[in-house]
């Protein structure tokens, strides 16, 4: 039956080809894309790892005959240091570039962007209430305390997207000024609540809130990748699988539930989805902005609007984009390291004023 | 073996919309909503659709409460077509008709998916549009791109059930020759065992295309029947306050509502 009903298809319709197919090819050149940074990241730095010890050992794991191997240094840089840094800036890449494209989707609109909407802000919050608040709880918390910044991240990531979310809505539509505009709200609420929060702070505790303002992954360690792994893994699963909705999202919510897909419980996935992605990601590297702008940006003009290309393809470009700025943020102006929020957003800022300004309506 | 109306009403605030209103659409034919600005039209096809809480009465689909279908089920009988979609992502216009078969297809579009786009397309007279971007066409073209769309959502042998096609002024931003292609469209339709209910501002389209009509007024259906029965100067005047004739032109299918009176130009 399926192979019967192609084929005259193809036959009188010609324009076949006017379809887009789905992208393996370009997921590999994506892929290899990650592998190629991963590695590069993994070698460079203020200790050099040559990648031929580096395949060695990697050899020797397997049990394989290896020539050069890693000196034990070397090793230990690589294994402590490098390699969480790398895991983690892969999984923080990708979920919020995964975030950014689902978050569009559902506000119907290319501009949106954790940063912007004040998701990212609202994760930094509570992340910073719970370092300030950390003197009260600690004693009590015992164990969970290592989870007290993610969780209170997720639930300001929550509140504000929800917030922001209500705010951007006008008469039923969501228009890009008022979803601006509540974002703008939402992220200054936040910065107050962060600055107010400072003023309490302790020394030891002010540093580690300064890191939140800019996004580094600095503070990467294998304790860090294991709380946020799992937050990030599950974001990135659930938004990945929502790639045909988002499609009829895209057409409006009322086209959306007329094509039978119940609207209000997808938005409420979408949004805790995004809020565990964010707030993780936020909790364990800070705000890295615009990642989840630029990169679905750039992949809609490669491979079109459609979310069963898209959210993958911009899993891997994020992760990719954020394991290389912070190969850049650490390795160019050696000894200092800079912050990598800052490299993204020298990225990200020219493409969002790009768009705002090709938008002329909407 | 319809979607009809029963006792409906639609309630804003302490105000009543619409209603109580009792309609039936059945399989084979084309009813259209006509009425003045105010009337309700919009709001009795969002009643009609499942979109709203009603304050009484139901609306039967095949028998059956629209809100104990599936969605998905529902999707695949009851379409659609809103007053104006604004849709700002590239995707082609092939890509927007596919984005129909979605209640049917399972991971992926197959060749019958595509060939029921193509269809569409060819119906809506927007074939040779299929791999330009949606949001680079003009409004008219996109507005037969979403009535592909949504007849490509309907696709589907006779034998599967009845379906039923909500269109909200389909032609508000056609040319004279594509409000004709698109209500003939919807009038192939029918003949195919579909029904289709639609929201029209011009009486002499709904005259010319709808085998009923139905007239609203104050959220109230006046009157239903052939157009002949619905277009009587005295109903016309009633509702829309404008007084006109009803005429008929030798070999052209009528009736025609004419103003009565003339423009007056010069001042």
């Amino acid at each position: 039956m399926s192979t019967s009903g192609i084929a005259p298809v193809s036959a009188s319709f010609p324009g076949r080809s006017e379809v887009r197919r789905p992208a393996p090819r370009a997921w590999m050149l994506l892929t290899l894309l990650l592998a190629v940074v991963a590695l590069a990241s993994l070698a460079l730095g203020a200790v050099s790892v040559p990648p031929s010890a580096l395949v060695g050992s990697l050899l020797k794991a397997l049990g394989l005959e290896a020539g050069q191997t890693l000196s034990p240094a070397q090793e230990a840089v690589l294994l402590s240091i490098r390699l969480p840094r790398v895991v983690l800036g892969v999984m923080v890449g990708a979920v919020l570039a995964t975030c950014g494209a689902a978050l569009q989707a559902l506000f119907r609109n290319p501009l949106v962007e954790p940063g912007l909407l004040g998701t990212s802000s609202g994760a930094a919050l509570g992340a910073v209430a719970a370092i300030v608040l950390d003197v009260a709880l600690d004693a009590r918390l015992g164990g969970l305390r290592a989870l007290a910044v993610p969780v209170s991240a997720f639930v300001g990531a929550l509140g504000a997207t929800l917030l922001a979310q209500r705010l951007g809505r006008g008469e039923g539509r969501t228009e890009t000024a008022r979803i601006l505009l509540a974002g703008v709200a939402v992220s200054a609420g936040a910065s107050a609540g962060i600055g107010l929060l400072t003023q309490l702070a302790t020394d030891a505790q002010l540093r580690s809130i300064t890191f939140w303002s800019w996004g580094s992954l600095g503070g990467a360690s294998w304790e860090v990748v294991a709380v946020a792994a799992a937050p990030l893994t599950v974001a990135l699963v659930l938004l990945l699988r929502e790639a045909r909705a988002l499609n009829l999202l895209l057409l409006g919510e009322r086209e959306a539930w007329h094509l039978g897909v119940d609207v209000e419980r997808l938005k409420r996935r979408l949004i805790l989805a995004a809020a565990l992605g964010v707030g993780a990601a936020v909790s364990a590297t800070g705000i890295i902005g615009f990642v989840g702008l630029l990169v679905p940006a750039l992949l809609r003009l490669a491979l079109g609007p459609d979310h069963r290309r898209l959210l993958g393809a911009s899993a891997l470009l994020g992760a990719s984009l954020l394991v290389a700025a912070d190969l850049v943020a650490r390795t160019a102006a050696v000894p200092a390291e800079l912050p990598v929020g800052a490299l993204t957003s020298v990225l990200g800022v020219p493409v969002f004023i790009g768009l705002l300004a090709r938008r002329r309506t909407v | 073996m319809s979607l009809s109306a029963n006792g409906v009403e639609v309630w804003r605030g302490r105000g009543r919309t619409l209603g109580p209103v009792d309609l039936v659409l059945q399989p084979g034919e084309v009813l259209a909503v006509v009425g003045p600005n105010g009337a309700g039209k919009s709001t009795l096809l969002s009643a009609l659709a499942g979109e709203l809480r009603l304050g009484a009465g139901d609306v039967l689909l095949e028998g059956l409460p629209l809100d104990r279908w599936q969605p998905r089920e529902r999707a695949r009988r009851l379409a659609v077509l809103p007053q104006e979609s604004s849709l700002g992502f590239s995707f082609t216009a092939l890509e927007v008709a596919l984005l129909g078969r979605s209640p049917h297809a399972r991971r992926r579009e197959s060749g019958a998916d595509l060939e029921a786009a193509y269809v569409a397309l060819e119906a809506t007279d927007t074939r040779h549009l299929a791999s330009r971007p949606y949001p680079t066409l003009s409004g008219g073209e996109k507005q037969r791109v979403q009535l592909a769309r949504v007849l490509a959502q309907l696709s589907a042998p006779l034998e599967q059930g009845h379906r039923y096609l909500l269109l909200d002024e389909p032609t508000a931003s056609l040319d004279l020759a594509h409000q004709h292609l698109i209500l003939e469209a919807a009038g192939r339709f029918a003949r195919e065992g579909g029904a289709v209910l639609a929201v029209l501002h011009d009486l002499n389209l709904a005259a010319r295309h709808a085998h009923r009509l139905a007239l609203l007024a104050g959220g109230r259906v006046v009157e239903q029947g052939t157009p002949e029965q619905v277009l009587r100067p005295d109903l016309i005047a009633e509702t829309f306050g404008l007084d006109v004739v009803i005429a008929e032109w030798p070999g052209v299918p009528g009736p025609w509502v004419l103003p009565a009176r003339r423009t007056d130009l010069s001042s």
